[in-house]
C-alpha cells in the first residue's frame, strides 16, 4: 500500500469525523487540489483508522499531508508567476497567419517583378524607372502585408480577450521600427549613389535586425526568423544581382514557413 | 523539508501579491492601471495588496500627474527583489525535494 493511498484513505475517513476539524479541512483540500479520485473500498477503510491514529500521534505524517497540498499550490503559484512575467512583457496576440499572408504577397510581388523584367533577374541593369516601379510595388506589398497582419492580430486579441494596444505592443513596434527606419534611410542613400544592387541585401539585413530586436517583446520564434533574414542578406551582399531570389526566399518562403509554424504552435491552442 | 517551508515568504502567499511581484520583477515601471489590467482585479483589492507590499518596503511607489490626473507607477525595491528571489528559490527547492 503506497503512502498516497494511505493519505487518501485518511482523508476519506476524516470527513466523517468532524471533531477533527483541522485535519479534515487540510486533507480535503489536498484531495481536491491533486484531483485524486477516492474509492471507498474496504482496503481504504482499513487504513483510515490506522491513518487517523497516526495523524494525531505522528507529526511527520501530518506534515506529509500538508506538503502534498503545498506542492500543488506551489506548482500553481509558479505557473502564475511565469504567466504574469510573460504576459506583462511579451505581446502574444501576434497572429502566425499574418506571416503566411505577408509571404504570399511577397511571392506574388516577386512573380510580378520576374515577369516585368522578362525573367532577367540575375544582374542589376535596372534604370531609374524600373527602380520606381519596384519601389511602388514594394510599398503596395508592404501596406497589404501590414494591414493584413493588423486585422489578423486584432482578431486574435479579441478572441483571447486581450487588449490589442498595450505596453507590450508598443514595445514591439518601437523596437521593430528602430533598425527598420535606419535601414530605410540607408537604402535611400544607396539609391542616391546608384548602388541599387545593395538594396536587396540591405533591406534583408535590416529587416532581420528588426525582428531580432523586437523578439524580446513577442514570441521568441521571431528571433530565428530574424537570424535567417540576416544570413540571407549577408549572402546576398556577396552575390549582388541575385536580389530577387534572396528577396523571394527571405520575405516569401521563410515568412510562410514560420507563419505556419507559429500558427500551429501558438494560435490553435 | 520543514526548513524549506519556513523559507517561503508569507508576504507572497497571496495570488495577487505573487502576480504583482512577478510583473514588477520583469518590468522597469508599471502603472497602476496596467497592473489592474494584467491581473484582472478590482481597485480595492489591488490597492490593499499594493499597500501591504509597500509597507514591507518590497515595492516603491512614484506618484506624478499626467494631464492633471494622478498617475501612479510602481517598481520593485532592492529588498523586494531579493525577498522574491528567495521565495522562488524556496518554491523550487520544495518541488525538488520529492
Amino acid at each position: 500500500m503506497s503512502c498516497g493511498q494511505v493519505l487518501i484513505g485518511g482523508g476519506f475517513f476524516a470527513i466523517s469525523l468532524l471533531p477533527y476539524n483541522l485535519e479534515c479541512n487540510i486533507i480535503c483540500q489536498t484531495d481536491n487540489a491533486t484531483g485524486l479520485s477516492l474509492s471507498p473500498s474496504f482496503n481504504s477503510y482499513f487504513f483510515l483508522s490506522f491513518c487517523l491514529f497516526f495523524l494525531n500521534k505522528s507529526p511527520t505524517l501530518k506534515f506529509k499531508v500538508l506538503s502534498i497540498m503545498d506542492r500543488t499550490e506551489q506548482l500553481e503559484a509558479i505557473r502564475d508567476i511565469r504567466k504574469m512575467m510573460n504576459r506583462s512583457v511579451r505581446f502574444l496576440s501576434l497572429s502566425g497567419l499574418s506571416g503566411v499572408f505577408a509571404g504570399i504577397y511577397a511571392l506574388i510581388a516577386g512573380f510580378i517583378v520576374f515577369t516585368y523584367t522578362k525573367g532577367i533577374l540575375l544582374w542589376d541593369t535596372y534604370s531609374l524607372k524600373d527602380i520606381e516601379f519596384f519601389v511602388a510595388l514594394g510599398t503596395v506589398t508592404l501596406i497589404l502585408a501590414v494591414s493584413t497582419a493588423f486585422l489578423l492580430t486584432r482578431r486574435k486579441a479579441k478572441r483571447e480577450g486581450a487588449r490589442l494596444w498595450d505596453e507590450s505592443a508598443k514595445n514591439v513596434l518601437i523596437n521593430l521600427c528602430i533598425p527598420l527606419i535606419v535601414g530605410g534611410i540607408l537604402c535611400i542613400a544607396l539609391v542616391s549613389h546608384g548602388l541599387n544592387g545593395l538594396l536587396a541585401p540591405t533591406t534583408l539585413i535590416f529587416y532581420g535586425l528588426s525582428l531580432v530586436n523586437a523578439s524580446k517583446y513577442t514570441f521568441s520564434t521571431i528571433r530565428q526568423l530574424g537570424m535567417i533574414e540576416i544570413v540571407l542578406g549577408l549572402l546576398n551582399s556577396f552575390f549582388i544581382g541575385f536580389g530577387l531570389v534572396f528577396w523571394v526566399a527571405g520575405f516569401g518562403v521563410f515568412h510562410i514557413i514560420y507563419g505556419i509554424y507559429m500558427y500551429y504552435k501558438y494560435d490553435r491552442a | 523539508m520543514k526548513d524549506i517551508v519556513n523559507q517561503l515568504n508569507k508576504a507572497f502567499e497571496n495570488r495577487i501579491r505573487l502576480g504583482i511581484m512577478s510583473i514588477l520583477m520583469v518590468n522597469e515601471h508599471v502603472s497602476y492601471n496596467r497592473l489592474k489590467e494584467l491581473l484582472g482585479v478590482t481597485d480595492g483589492n489591488l490597492a490593499s495588496h499594493l499597500k501591504a507590499l509597500e509597507k514591507l518596503d518590497y515595492i516603491l511607489v512614484e506618484k506624478s500627474f499626467v494631464d492633471r490626473k494622478p498617475h501612479t507607477t510602481y517598481n520593485v525595491s532592492k529588498l523586494g527583489r531579493q525577498s522574491f528571489k528567495e521565495h522562488i528559490d524556496a518554491l523550487e527547492n520544495l518541488l525538488k525535494t520529492k
